[in-house]
């Protein structure tokens, strides 16, 4: 189904960024309200670039069902947001709010039916030892009910080897906490991950950036980047 | 709880948490790092080598801070990085794991491993590539951890040496991202004030809930490489100061107000408070203190707030706000002496204590609890004072609310290490 959808890509994102440019799609993500923590409005969509940081590692995951899958046969050339966390998180400031902002995210492609074909979250647990497919699963439907919206997968990996070169290609740090720790075993930077069409990541989210208005505007920017004619060398 | 009522909690969650102290790391450095929280154990001071002394060469020198360690006090590592660069400033990653020294002579940035062994930084690999990637930003100031990526705050450029520069970004990794020049009049990116750019730069640190960056401005490598007592014989050289700081958006990196700040505004300190919505910065040439603040209607405004030390000023270099946002600490260089404001009403500081901390004086960085301070002298190779009074040294002191106690005292010169600048905190706790 997707991979079918793929070829139509540029067709949407140059719809999406002529209806941007006309003021004609009212942006979901502008009905959210400032807050405390995201105190600012939000630019524009296209307004701005987005470097591209590194390529985005492939490798190994394991699905729901617990089927090995590669992460880049997953995303098919979708936009992709990738979040690293660990079921037993207690702390509501790390992987409770990287889930929370992704559902939110997940929300706000409801009513966009052709923007969420081209976006797909990822949430990857760096915990295989406790986060079996079975845990995934559970944790994922707290989160995914089925109500529309972006594709959500929830993974983990068979074992730490299988983990280990992932974390260390994407930058993601895990370290073990001190005993009885109120956040859980482990502690880690919350990171969430930007990834292109190209598999690039193009930004890192976090604390203080990951604001679910500023992730659907940098979606938005990547879509209208995919739609932008290139210049060629012959030109 | 229902896991619908969950879900409901969760995303409120995900949009109502107020920005928590978790988010800041000990007063002056990126708020996108983990912080130490306790006692830090050393103190990794990028130091600039002095020709026949020691190896002559700049280095990243490790001083074990642990009051409970039986070398307290003491010099327990040191790295040459090879030849003399103008060490500068420097800072981590947001993970912690490397520190990247910034030399302003050459535009180098050396990185080291802090992770590995925190008792001693491991040699990785040189940035050399700025001045080419950058499209001709020279002078890498220092590195403020972004998630991911450093935005590196450079001083001069290639074509001229002069004060026009830029702010670059490179990956963790190390590979060259983008390139900000600050804002002129003729290319002011649509900034407000525009009137007032110079294209100058300095310090460059951000505030996340409201989405904004705030730079300064010093000057460039054909002043800062001149020696001192020349250069302010120099009417004409001494008019190429940055008398400017600018609001950038954050996400956009575009310039959104500049502000006319005059005499050379060095260090940014933004306040930690989740409503404290300002930044003090201090300017060396006029010796006054500064408020950059938003105001009641949303809009961002800069003004002078105190006047620092005696009518001649005191070259104020360095200054350090407490995490509760009510003590600034403010280094005179002319006068090597530490000022201590009361800021709780930032915009009306009273000035509380005054503590002489050596003939010279240049950085001051404080524990995250306030109570420990650390000092160190150099300022700029050429910029130093000569004879008896160019000591070059690390103090410690203890901060009790109401004055500076001395604690130990590192002799830089004695130990043939050089000239002591930037320091920035380590502490093996951090990783397991």
């Amino acid at each position: 189904m997707m991979k079918a959808l793929l070829p139509l890509l540029p067709l949407f994102a140059m719809t999406v960024a002529s209806a941007l440019a006309d003021g004609e799609t009212q942006r979901p993500e502008l009905s959210l309200p400032r807050t405390a923590e995201y105190d600012y409005d939000v630019p524009e969509p296209g307004t701005y670039t987005l470097p591209v940081l590194k390529p985005a590692a492939d490798g190994a995951v394991l699905g729901r069902d617990g089927k090995p899958v590669r992460l880049h046969e997953l995303a098919e050339g979708r936009i992709t947001i990738l979040s690293f966390i660990y079921t037993r998180c207690t702390d509501p400031r790390a992987c409770l709010r990287a889930s929370g902002t992704l559902k939110h995210l997940q929300q706000l492609t409801l009513a966009e039916p052709a923007l969420a074909t081209n976006v797909l979250l990822l949430t990857l647990s760096f915990d295989p030892g406790h986060d079996t497919p079975e845990v995934m699963s559970r944790y994922g439907n707290v989160f995914n009910r089925k109500q529309g919206g972006a594709d959500w997968l929830f993974l983990t990996t068979e074992n730490r080897d299988q983990l280990a070169p992932l974390l260390d290609r994407y930058g993601q740090q895990v370290d073990r906490a001190k005993p009885g720790s109120a956040g859980g075993p482990y502690t880690h930077p919350l990171r969430v991950y930007l990834i292109d069409g190209q598999k690039r990541i193009r930004n890192i989210y976090s604390y203080g950036l990951l604001d679910p208005r500023l992730v659907m505007t940098d979606v938005r920017t990547l879509l209208m980047e995919a739609a932008t004619p290139k210049i060629t060398a012959s030109k | 709880m229902s896991r619908r009522s969950l879900l409901a909690v969760l995303i409120l969650a995900s949009i109502t948490i107020t920005s928590s102290p978790l988010l800041a790391d000990e007063t002056c450095v990126s708020p996108y790092m983990t912080r130490i929280e306790g006692q830090e154990e050393y103190v990794y001071v990028w130091t600039l080598g002095v020709e026949g002394l020691g190896d002559g060469s700049d280095k990243l020198v490790t001083v074990d801070v642990n009051p409970k360690s039986s070398a307290y006090g003491k010099i327990i590592n040191s790295h040459s990085v090879g030849g003399r660069h103008e060490a500068h400033h420097g800072g981590f990653t947001d993970d912690r794991k490397q520190f990247w020294a910034a030399a302003l002579d050459g535009s180098k940035i050396f990185v080291f491993d802090v992770r590995s062994q925190p008792s001693g930084p491991r040699y990785v690999k040189t940035i050399a590539d700025l001045p080419a990637k950058s499209g001709g930003a020279t002078g890498p100031h220092g590195a403020f951890a972004l998630p991911g990526r450093m935005l590196i705050p450079c001083l001069s450029n290639s074509k001229d040496q002069g004060g026009r520069t830029a702010l670059v970004e490179y990956s963790n990794e190390g590979d060259y991202l983008a390139t900000h020049w600050m804002p002129t009049k003729s290319n002011s990116g649509g900034a407000a004030g525009a009137e007032f750019a110079d294209g100058y730069g300095y310090d460059a640190r951000v505030l996340p809930r409201k989405n904004v960056m705030l730079s300064s401005s010093f000057t460039g490598a054909a002043n800062y490489m001149r020696p001192f007592g020349e250069l302010v014989q120099d009417a004409a050289a001494m008019k190429n100061f940055g008398q400017t700081m600018t609001l950038w958006d954050f996400h956009t990196r575009k310039p959104k107000k500049v502000f006319q700040v005059p005499g050379a505004p060095l260090e940014v300190r933004w306040a930690w408070a989740p409503k404290h919505n300002y930044a003090f910065t201090a300017t060396a040439l006029a010796s006054k203190l500064w408020l950059v603040y938003e105001d009641a209607k949303g809009e961002w405004q800069a003004k002078e707030v105190a006047h620092i030390g005696g009518e001649k000023g005191v070259l104020p270099v360095d200054i350090s706000l407490s995490a509760d946002d009510r003590t600034l600490f403010v280094s005179g260089f002319g006068d090597g002496k530490c000022r201590v404001f009361d800021v709780s009403d930032p915009h009306q500081p009273k000035q509380i204590h005054e503590q002489a901390v050596g003939r010279q004086v240049n950085m001051v960085s404080q524990s995250w609890d306030g109570k420990r301070l650390y000092f160190t002298s150099s300022l700029l190779a050429n910029w130093d004072k000569q004879g008896e009074d160019n000591e070059q040294f690390l103090r410690a002191y203890e901060w009790n609310g109401r004055e500076l106690k001395p604690t130990f005292s590192v002799d830089f010169a004695k130990e043939k290490l050089g000239r002591p600048h930037a320091m920035n905190f380590g502490s093996s706790k951090l990783y397991n």
